[in-house]
């Protein structure tokens, strides 16, 4: 399967290097390093240890590899799981998992499925079902961001609250911007604008002012600051 | 027979980004996570034993070795074969005269599991090797059709006559009051110590 493709553009293999550009379909496979840049379907999953993706791109299956780098818009049918994965653009995963050691996203993810790494880290916006993690960092703050405006605040979905996820759970969680029914962590800091459900805690819980949450439970040391976040 | 994410968490002492981690590694089955409605919405639980026991063997190994490594122990695969008779018989586990009803040239870790369950049952309770051989017969065809996880070995006994049962590990049952439970083994735990215990003798094999 490996290299077939069809379209218009060009496949340069190198060794164990790819390299797609152009418009094409192609039907994945392993490589060691793979940049795919223009209009491109995989119909297969690749493998690889280092994954760029640019311009904008479609998956049917799964994503795997050591590094990833999506800086277009990648539309994922299958799972992902990386160990280190830099989100630039906007991925939109059509409900499997996106699992990495850690996760840096400065532009989009969209999902209706879980995600799940060490370390979450992002000052972009996400949309998701279930994060789950050691550190959950989403500071959906819009000022001064591009990325085309966080994809025009995520599609303008609200004037502040550009993050959305149902259930938050990690060791450590600091948000801001974000809307959440349920949030469960042993240190948590609740910035700006956050409006939280359900809010479970077994450490040191913060929260901003001008963040609302309905229910609050657990064993915590509860500080209220307003110059967190 | 539950236990709650939350509950897990004190009791083990371990955080919600390791026990996430070790789901995503496979050191903990996904279907394992067992999701409920509760008054607060829905809440993650487990089967306590279950979890606890899985916890326990992490924690032990982690120090040791990677969690890919640990992963691989775990997820025991009951048709890989990876051990002769001479190896087999240096465990300490194994009585060579049980083990010798079973002859293989290679043996599979459930296999040897099986084989050490019945040298200790022959050992603690001076069973005949007569009938350990029966046992060993009757119970190995439907032990190697079933996959370990989360299935118990349950040795009885009537009239000095001896039966194995094979049933999931959080099924409950009544026996006939005229059977005796001689042993209860978790297939799965005993698989995994066996694997972990003899790592460098299964490689080698």
């Amino acid at each position: 399967m490996r290299n077939k493709y069809s379209g218009v553009g060009s496949f340069k293999v190198d060794g164990e290097n790819a390299r797609l550009d152009g418009m094409n379909t192609f039907a994945g496979g392993e490589y060691d390093e793979i940049t795919i840049e223009g209009v491109n379907t995989v119909t297969g999953s690749i493998k690889a240890n280092r994954l760029i993706l640019k311009g904008v791109f479609t998956a049917k299956e799964k994503l795997e590899s050591n590094y990833i780098e999506v800086e277009g818009v990648a539309t994922i049918s299958g799972p992902i799981r990386a160990h280190e994965a830099d989100v630039k653009g906007v991925v939109y995963l059509k409900g499997e998992k996106f699992e990495a050691d850690s996760i840096n996203c400065k532009g989009v993810i969209s999902t209706k499925g879980e995600i799940s790494a060490d370390t979450v880290l992002a000052d972009g916006c996400i949309s998701a079902e279930e994060i789950y993690g050691d550190v959950v960092k989403i500071y959906s703050d819009m000022r001064g961001k591009s990325v085309i405006k966080k994809v025009k605040s995520f599609l303008e979905r609200d004037k502040d609250n550009v993050s959305e996820v149902k259930l938050i759970e990690a060791t450590t969680i600091e948000l801001v911007n974000v809307t959440a029914d349920v949030v469960n962590g042993h240190d948590i800091i609740i910035g700006e604008n956050c409006r939280i459900n359900k809010l479970d805690c077994d450490g040191t819980l913060r929260v901003h002012s001008s963040s609302t949450i309905n229910s609050v439970t657990g064993n915590h040391t509860y500080v209220v600051d307003n110059h967190t976040l | 027979m539950y236990i709650s994410k939350k509950e897990l968490l004190e009791v083990t002492g371990i955080s919600y980004g390791q026990l996430y981690r070790w789901k995503r590694e496979h050191l903990i089955p996904e279907e394992w996570f067992i999701k409920q409605s509760s008054y607060t919405g829905q809440e993650t639980v487990f089967l306590r034993e279950q979890i606890l026991r899985r916890i326990k063997l992490i924690m032990e190994m982690k120090d040791n070795y990677s969690l890919e490594q640990i992963a691989d122990m775990l997820n025991a695969n009951p048709d890989k074969k990876e051990l002769d008779f001479e190896h087999l018989c240096t465990m300490e586990e194994i009585d060579p005269d049980v083990a010798a009803f079973l002859k293989r040239d290679i043996y599979s870790y459930v296999e040897a599991a099986l084989i050490a369950i019945l040298s200790k049952v022959h050992q603690k309770y001076e069973i005949e090797l007569e009938k350990i051989q029966e046992l060993l017969t009757g119970i190995l065809e439907n032990m190697e059709s079933l996959p370990p996880a989360d299935n118990r070995l349950i040795i009885i006994e009537a009239e000095q006559k001896y039966f194995g049962i094979i049933t999931g590990e959080n099924t409950s049952f009544t026996l006939d009051n005229r059977l005796n439970i001689v042993e209860s083994f978790n297939i799965e735990y005993l698989v995994s110590n066996i694997k972990f215990k003899y790592k460098d003798i299964f490689q080698e094999a």
